[in-house]
């Protein structure tokens, strides 16, 4: 369904957290993989 | 004469990465502004639901809903929230997790659409941001958005009649179906002058670079 982004992405040196279905990891820590949203099984 | 540039934010409520994210690109203005005086900077927030499934009254800590309703080991819940805790320090913001009480945000969003047209959208994030994160105030309720909302100027009988008619509902549906068209996954993500994506919180360089960029591919254009 989605769509590539129509505009030119700006990204900085460092993986920038964010975010998703969620759950919310803090890059570069233990919590890291919790960002894999296949592992989560669908709620709806 | 240089037009503004516009900035749009696709956000969640419920959403610790957007609020750390916001206080880095508000730094991140500040610099652009400081490189770029003649120039100004508009921001809008758009709707993202993280989680559009959680119940308005979830019974439980912020533990318990990404250990028991997303499935994830709970001393790996309780590290990555100790860990958001001090990222968030880092930007000066005190969030509980203790306090935080977990709920819905889809009437929080529809409140920042009427907010807006109000004028006073930022406040208003501003304000529901706080609430949620460090006072552990629920903003799933329609009384008690009323009481934030009237706290940044709002009147309060017509937030209540905007929440129950859920007058604002297809624009917080409309911007969902805009993220997902852009492909966002994730939240933070902000859109520079419809040319230019940066995703997630990144370091305040980054975005007054990414603002710069925009403003010199403005006045290319001009």
């Amino acid at each position: 369904m989605s769509e590539t982004p129509r505009f030119q992405m700006v990204s900085g040196d460092q993986e920038a957290p964010v975010c998703e279905d969620g759950v919310c990891a803090v890059p570069g820590t233990e919590a890291q993989p919790l960002t894999e949203p296949a592992s989560i099984p669908p709620t709806m | 004469m240089s037009s503004a540039l516009k900035v749009d934010i696709w956000s969640d409520i419920a959403c610790p990465w957007c609020y750390v994210g916001k206080r880095r690109f508000e730094e991140g203005v500040r610099r652009f502004a400081e490189s770029h005086p003649d120039r100004t900077v508009e921001v809008e927030y758009h709707s993202f639901e993280l989680a559009p499934d959680t119940p308005v009254d979830f019974e439980g800590t912020e533990v318990d809903f990404l250990a028991d309703h997303k499935g994830l080991p709970v001393e790996q819940v309780r590290a990555m929230l100790e860990q958001m805790t001090e990222v968030a320090a880092s930007v000066g913001l005190d969030f509980d997790y203790a306090a935080l009480r977990h709920t819905n945000t889809l009437k929080a969003h529809q409140l920042l659409h009427l907010a807006r047209v109000r004028g006073v959208q930022h406040e208003m994030k501003e304000r529901l941001l706080r609430a949620y994160f460090t006072e552990g105030r629920h903003v799933g309720h329609h009384e008690q958005l009323a009481d934030l909302a009237s706290e940044v100027g709002l009147d309060r009988g017509e937030v209540l009649e905007a929440l129950t008619q859920e007058t604002y509902l297809d624009e917080v549906r409309a911007d969902i179906a805009q993220a997902r068209a852009y492909g966002i996954n994730g939240v933070p993500f902000f859109v520079i002058d419809q040319r230019f994506g940066v995703s997630g919180a990144q370091d305040p360089a980054v975005f007054a670079d990414a603002l710069g960029q925009a403003a010199a591919a403005q006045e290319v254009q001009a």
